[in-house]
């Protein structure tokens, strides 16, 4: 589907990109190096700022951080099959964990059969709903920053994260891992 | 906790940047900050945006052949050539509009396709099916006549001679798989019933005594408010400032200056052609306004491509490739100035079974487009319905 175009760019507001930078690139670089690779965030975290520079802050768009979230959101789009691939060898090397270790380990390991049905799950989200599941939960923003993010209305926001949601705990099965992990 | 909170922790963490990527990247902003300031877009994708007119007369010529209209446009001016790009093509074809008389009749007619391409697979074959729907909208003059609303799906058929073959060579299926991106789940990625007829067919009829246009974009208009508009450029700006402040309280982020971009939607709107002229002309002078020249719309009419809106660095899915680079575009009728095609995405770079310059979807009047005498009839074979159409 098209995206519609929206209005043209309204007047910036250009804010310290400086600041803006040192303030925010190490959150962004860890979002894209969870979403991708510690390498594609080096490159691709120094582009988000390069993007919001050259776009130019626009204070309607919300707050500064679901700005930068935004951007680099549209920067891993480019990149989705290299998350799918990510995620599903996180969900298949969690699978083949070890289990040879002693007491210690298992906590682990049944921390990582988690992290492999969640991987497996995000891996057969759509693109829209995963976006909106990392952009809150990776990015930790709320409802209205996440669709001031993506630009897509808050109710949508909502619906994708009801969906996303009941696809994580599908994956997540008998297993009650909402308990284990408070360990 | 939820799945969210769960997700955040388990899911494996990033290390910090190391101090020379922090480093590298700095440099590379303050790089850009010694280059000359350019009105940017977050979003941009840094490729050369291209119009391969070749590549869209062939697209054309294909879609010319799947949706034949017929011309009723009767003692028709001489097209407006256009030379070359520049807002100033907006002002000579607003000089030629402004001449044209009012239009008589008892009803506007907005014919709308609804198209797009979309990348499907059949017995081992992929290929590319144009889907097609339309509204044809009945608007009176009269507000005691009905509103006639109609909207059906037209068809589903291969897009290109090549891809009829390829629809053959697969066994003629009448359903074919859509061709999704990686991960989508099923739910989302149907199976299409191809169609040469049109079906679905649902249409709404009830006089509408307000005589309030189904298009408020820009206000709540009437056909008599939209006859009230001025024909002179400046009171037109200032008559827009009154709708935009009218809607300032709901829609306060917008500025005027985007809202005035917003009043290309007049070219959609049954106005007079001096109205239509004085939108032309406000419009010319925007600083948002492009003309990129002469193009012939997907219909296979000529027409002068113009955007009134951010229209670049757009991207669509097109079946495996979840990032196709588009752009939008809007059609004029070089005769008259109204809008022969809207929301035209136009690949901007080729991707799998899609060539750079091919229109994905778009919006285009049919020919019937405008006041006429006729009047709508009820149309055979359609579900009437209380729900209202747009």
């Amino acid at each position: 589907m098209a995206v519609p175009p929206d209005l043209a760019d309204p007047p910036d507001l250009r804010v310290d990109i400086e600041q803006i930078f040192n303030a925010h690139f190490t959150e962004i670089h860890r979002y894209i190096a969870r979403r991708l690779s510690d390498d594609t965030a080096d490159d691709l975290a120094a582009e988000v700022f390069l993007a919001a520079y050259r776009g130019g802050y626009d204070a309607s768009r919300g707050g500064v951080r679901p700005w930068l979230y935004g951007i680099a959101t549209h920067l891993i789009a480019r990149h989705r099959r290299t998350e799918i691939r990510r995620w599903k060898a996180l969900s298949r090397m969690a699978g083949r964990a070890e289990r040879s270790d002693e007491d210690a380990a298992l906590a682990r390991v049944a921390a990582g059969e988690l992290t492999g049905k969640l991987a497996g799950a995000l891996a057969g989200l759509n693109r829209g709903d995963r976006d909106v599941v990392l952009l809150s939960s990776l990015g930790e923003l709320s409802h209205a920053e996440v669709a001031a993010a993506l630009q897509i209305p808050a109710g949508t926001v909502a619906s994708r994260l009801n969906r996303a949601r009941k696809q994580l705990r599908k994956a997540l099965g008998d297993v009650n891992p909402l308990e284990e992990t408070h360990g | 906790m939820d799945e969210l909170r769960l997700l955040a922790r388990s899911l494996p963490d990033a290390p910090p940047p190391s101090a020379e990527v922090v480093k590298q990247a700095h440099a590379r902003l303050s790089a850009a900050q010694q280059e000359p300031v350019r009105p940017g877009r977050a979003h941009r994708r840094g490729l050369v945006w291209g119009w391969t007119l070749g590549a869209a007369a062939a697209t054309v010529a294909i879609v010319m052949a799947v949706v034949t209209l017929v011309s009723n446009v009767i003692a028709a001016p001489t097209p407006m050539l256009v030379p070359a790009s520049g807002n100033d093509v907006l002002l000579r074809l607003a000089d030629l509009v402004a001449k044209q008389p009012d239009e008589g009749g008892a009803y506007w007619r907005r014919p709308l396709l609804n198209n797009g391409l979309t990348r499907v697979r059949a017995g081992g074959e992929t290929f590319n099916v144009l889907i097609s729907s339309r509204i044809d909208l009945w608007q009176p003059r009269d507000p005691h006549d009905p509103v006639q609303a109609e909207q059906r799906q037209q068809f589903v058929r291969p897009a290109t001679k090549a891809d009829e073959r390829a629809w053959r060579t697969a066994g003629s299926p009448v359903t074919v798989q859509r061709v999704c991106t990686p991960g989508t789940s099923a739910g989302d990625c149907r199976k299409i019933r191809l169609r040469s007829k049109p079906s679905q067919c649902v249409y709404t009829r009830a006089a509408k005594p307000s005589g309030v246009l189904g298009d408020s974009r820009l206000d709540e208009l009437t056909l008599a408010d939209l006859a009230a508009l001025p024909s002179d450029p400046g009171q037109l700006r200032e008559k827009l400032r009154t709708f935009w402040e009218a809607r300032k309280d709901s829609r306060s982020k917008t500025s005027f200056e985007a809202f005035l971009a917003t009043s290309s939607v007049l070219l959609e709107l049954p106005v007079r052609p001096a109205v239509r002229a004085a939108a032309l002309r406000l419009l010319a002078g925007l600083p948002t306004t492009k003309v990129h020249g002469s193009i012939v719309d997907p219909l296979g009419r000529p027409g002068i491509e113009v955007t009134f809106i951010k229209s670049e660095g757009f991207a669509g899915e097109f079946g495996t490739d979840d990032e196709v680079a588009q752009r939008f575009a809007t059609v004029l009728d070089p005769r008259t100035g109204t809008v022969l095609a809207a929301n035209v995405a136009i690949a901007a770079e080729s991707a799998e079974g899609l060539a750079k310059g091919t229109f994905m979807d778009y919006q285009a009047w049919a020919a019937e487009a405008g006041w006429t005498s006729d009047r709508p009839e009820r149309p055979s074979g359609c579900r009437l319905s209380n729900r209202q159409l747009s």
